[in-house]
C-alpha cells in the first residue's frame, strides 16, 4: 500500500507542477459551464441533468488527454525499467498511477461545486439528484480513466493512448444512444445499452441508483486495471 | 556471492540467451562485453527482476532466489542503459522518490540521500531540475539512485556511454571506489575501460558466453574480442 501511495503522490504532483493540470481543469470547467449556462436561463428550470450530460461528453475527451501519458511515457523514457527493478510490482505501479490520476479527476469534478450551489440557490433541485449526479460522474470518470490507463500501457506513444481510448469511449458512448440502439434487434437492445458507461451514469443523475449499476462500474474498472497489469507483465513474452 | 546458472531467455520464437552461467564474487567488478544485440541488457534485466528467465536460476549465497521478490530487489542497485530519469523533478526529489520506493524509512531518507549525494559528488545540484543538468551530472544522479539503500550488488548498463572523456574518467573512478564493498556487474563497449576496472570479463556473442576469464589472463583483449564476436 505504501508504494501505491508514493506513486499516487508523484502523479498528483505531476498535474500541478506544470501549467498542464490547471489548464486542463480550467478548460474543462469553462466548456462545461458555457454549454450549460447558454441554455439554463431559457429553460427556466433548475435541472442539473444537462450539466451532467455535458460533463460526461467533455470527460470523454478530457480523461484520454490526461491519462494518455500515464504508462506510455514511463515506457518511452524507460523509467518503468527503473521502477520495476525496485521492490514494487506491476499491480502497485498501475494502482498508484490510477489513484493519483483519480484524485486529480476528483479535484476537477469538485471544482464544479460553485455551479451546483448556484443552481441549488436558484431553484432548490432535489438533493438526492445532485448527489446521484456527482456519484454518477465520478464513477463515469473512473471508468474512463481505467480505459485510458489500459490503452496507455499498450504503446509508448502518448498519441496512441489518446486516440485509442477516445475511440473506445466514443464507441461505448454510442452503444447507449438511441441512434444506434434503434438499429439493433429489440432482444439485444437492453444488453448493448447496458454495456454503455454513459447510459449507466445517466441512471445516477436521474436519481435511479441501483446496485446493478454500481457493480457494473466496479467490474468495468477492475477489468481494465487487470488488463493493464497483464499488459505490463506481457513484456516478458 | 551472486551466481547465474544456465539462464535461457526467449521472446516468442527467438532465443536471445542460451545457457548463460557465471558468478560475481564479493568486492569485485565483472565486465560484460559484447556487440550490440548480444543479450547483455536482457541478461541484466533478468538479474534485476525486470524480465524473468525462460529457464535457469539465480542464486544468492548458494540459495535460489525469486528475482521478482522484494528481498532480491532490495539487494540490487540498477542503472539501466541511457540512464532513464524524471526530467521534471530535481535531483533531490528524484532521490527521495526512489528512496521511498526502496522502502527506506522516512527518518533515514535525508541521511541516505546526503550519503549517496556525497559519494557521487552531486550535493550542490540536488535542488536543480534534472533536465538542466549536464550529462555527467545526470549519470551521477542515476548512479546515486542505484546506491540508495546500500545495495549489495550494482548492475550498471553502459554507465559511461555518451559521456565526454573527463566525465568517463570521473564515473569510472567512482565505480572503482564503489567496488570496495560491493559486487558490480557492468556492461560496456569500451574495451580499455573494461580492462582497467574489471577483475573478470565475460564476452557474450549471439546470446552465448564466448569467454569468461580473469582480466589479467587475457592477452590482447581487442584482438580476442574481434575473433570471438566476428
Amino acid at each position: 500500500m505504501k508504494n501505491i501511495i508514493t506513486i499516487a503522490k508523484k502523479e498528483w504532483r505531476n498535474y500541478f507542477s506544470s501549467p498542464v493540470g490547471y489548464v486542463f481543469a480550467g478548460l474543462l470547467l469553462v466548456v462545461v459551464n458555457w454549454l450549460f449556462f447558454s441554455n439554463f436561463f431559457i429553460g427556466g428550470q433548475a435541472d442539473l441533468n444537462p450539466y451532467w450530460s455535458n460533463f460526461s461528453l467533455i470527460l470523454s475527451l478530457f480523461v484520454p488527454a490526461i491519462s494518455m501519458n500515464l504508462i506510455a511515457e514511463e515506457k518511452k523514457n524507460s523509467t518503468w525499467e527503473v521502477l520495476l527493478s525496485l521492490p514494487i510490482n506491476e499491480k502497485e505501479l498501475v494502482l498508484g498511477k490510477f489513484l493519483g490520476c483519480a484524485l486529480y479527476l476528483l479535484f476537477t469534478i469538485l471544482l464544479s461545486l460553485p455551479v451546483i450551489i448556484t443552481v441549488y440557490v436558484l431553484g432548490k433541485p432535489d438533493v438526492g439528484l445532485i448527489i446521484g449526479g456527482f456519484v454518477g460522474i465520478l464513477l463515469l470518470s473512473l471508468s474512463y480513466l481505467s480505459v485510458g490507463i489500459f490503452v496507455s500501457s499498450l504503446s509508448n506513444q502518448a498519441i496512441v493512448g489518446f486516440l485509442g481510448s477516445s475511440v473506445i469511449l466514443l464507441v461505448n458512448s454510442l452503444m447507449g444512444q438511441e441512434i444506434l440502439l434503434s438499429r439493433v434487434p429489440s432482444f439485444a437492445k437492453d444488453f448493448i445499452g447496458g454495456l454503455s458507461v454513459n447510459f449507466r451514469s445517466a441512471n445516477f443523475s436521474s436519481g435511479a441508483i441501483s446496485i446493478g449499476d454500481l457493480v457494473f462500474f466496479i467490474s468495468w474498472i477492475i477489468i481494465f486495471i487487470t488488463l493493464t497489469i497483464i499488459s505490463l507483465k506481457s513484456r516478458n513474452k | 556471492m551472486l551466481k547465474v546458472e544456465n539462464i535461457n531467455k526467449s521472446f516468442k520464437e527467438k532465443e536471445v540467451l542460451k545457457d548463460i552461467s557465471f558468478e560475481i564474487k564479493k568486492n569485485s567488478i565483472v565486465g560484460l562485453l559484447g556487440p550490440n544485440g548480444a543479450g547483455k541488457t536482457t541478461l541484466m534485466r533478468i538479474i534485476v527482476g525486470f524480465y524473468s528467465a525462460s529457464n535457469g536460476k539465480i542464486l544468492w549465497d548458494g540459495k535460489k532466489v525469486d528475482t521478482r521478490s522484494e528481498k532480491h530487489k532490495s539487494r540490487i542497485g540498477y542503472l539501466p542503459e541511457n540512464n532513464p530519469l524524471y526530467m521534471n523533478l530535481t535531483g533531490g526529489e528524484y532521490l527521495e522518490y526512489i528512496s521511498e520506493l526502496k522502502q527506506i524509512s522516512k527518518e533515514e531518507i535525508k541521511e541516505e540521500i546526503f550519503k549517496v549525494a556525497q559519494q557521487c559528488g552531486i550535493q550542490n545540484v540536488l535542488s536543480q531540475q534534472i533536465e538542466t543538468l549536464s550529462k555527467g551530472y545526470k549519470q551521477r544522479v542515476g548512479l546515486a539512485a542505484a546506491l540508495l539503500g546500500d545495495p549489495k550488488i550494482l548492475i550498471l548498463d553502459e554507465p559511461t556511454s555518451g559521456l565526454d572523456p573527463n566525465q568517463i574518467i570521473e564515473i569510472r573512478d567512482l565505480i572503482k571506489g564503489l567496488s570496495k564493498n560491493k559486487m558490480i556487474l557492468i556492461s560496456t563497449h569500451i574495451l580499455p575501460e573494461a580492462r582497467e576496472i574489471c577483475e573478470r570479463l565475460i564476452i557474450i556473442n549471439r546470446g552465448e558466453i564466448a569467454l569468461n576469464e580473469e582480466t589479467k589472463k587475457i592477452k590482447n583483449l581487442e584482438k580476442k574480442f574481434v575473433e570471438l564476436t566476428a
